[in-house]
């Protein structure tokens, strides 16, 4: 393994570490203090179909 | 004090953001790896020798496939904020998701260029530093979707 590789994979490693810690650190924001306006799941409609 | 929120909405959204990360490895890699598997198969189909995995990969393909799933991220990224509603400002982790995959793509640029046009690449090592490019363009995709979930991406 050269040290192009292990640049690249530190550039990953750094990538998935912030997308995970962001992911539970709004995930434990939800759970404290609940959807920020406009992000709560919208419900799934009713089919109007006849 | 009542809660905005119930329980059931919090997995929902977990559950979402979980979904997203598995239809984005399974169409977008599964389907930028399809060449290469096709023609992986074809070659052992004809040859049935031992796998080299730096013989297979002596051409650059897979820092193609790198590119592209590294290109796919980065549009992922500045559209999640270029689009956000409410509008908002670029963020540190954004920012620094956008320098780490600039880096790879520019690593990725440079390597491939030495493949082709110089040659002064070590034929015995590209397969595996093609796998290393392509592992980090991996974690960095599902960390650009997991950090772009709350744009509504």
């Amino acid at each position: 393994m050269n040290a192009y590789t292990i640049i690249a994979l530190i550039c990953g490693a750094i990538g998935l570490l912030i997308g995970v810690a962001s992911f539970i650190s709004q995930a434990i924001y939800i759970a404290k203090h609940g959807f920020p306006p406009g992000e709560a799941p919208v419900p799934k409609a009713e089919s109007t179909r006849v | 004090m009542a809660r905005s929120w119930s329980r059931s909405s919090l997995y929902e959204w977990v559950e979402t953001r979980i979904k997203k990360v598995l239809v984005w490895l399974s169409f977008v890699v599964f389907i930028a790896l399809l060449p290469l598997t096709f023609a992986y198969i074809g070659q052992r189909m004809r040859q049935p020798q031992p796998f080299d995995l730096n013989e297979f990969l002596k051409g650059g393909e897979l820092l193609l496939v790198t590119a592209a799933i590294a290109a796919d991220s980065m549009g992922r990224l500045v559209s999640g904020f270029l689009f956000a509603k409410p509008a908002r400002n670029m963020g540190l982790g954004e920012l620094l998701f956008l320098i780490a995959n600039f880096v790879l793509v520019l690593m990725v640029t440079f390597e491939y260029s030495l493949v082709k046009f110089s040659g002064s690449v070590d034929p015995r090592s590209l397969g595996s530093q093609s796998v290393g490019f392509f592992i980090a363009a991996l974690c960095i995709g599902v960390g650009v979707i997991m950090l772009c979930s709350r744009s509504g991406e």
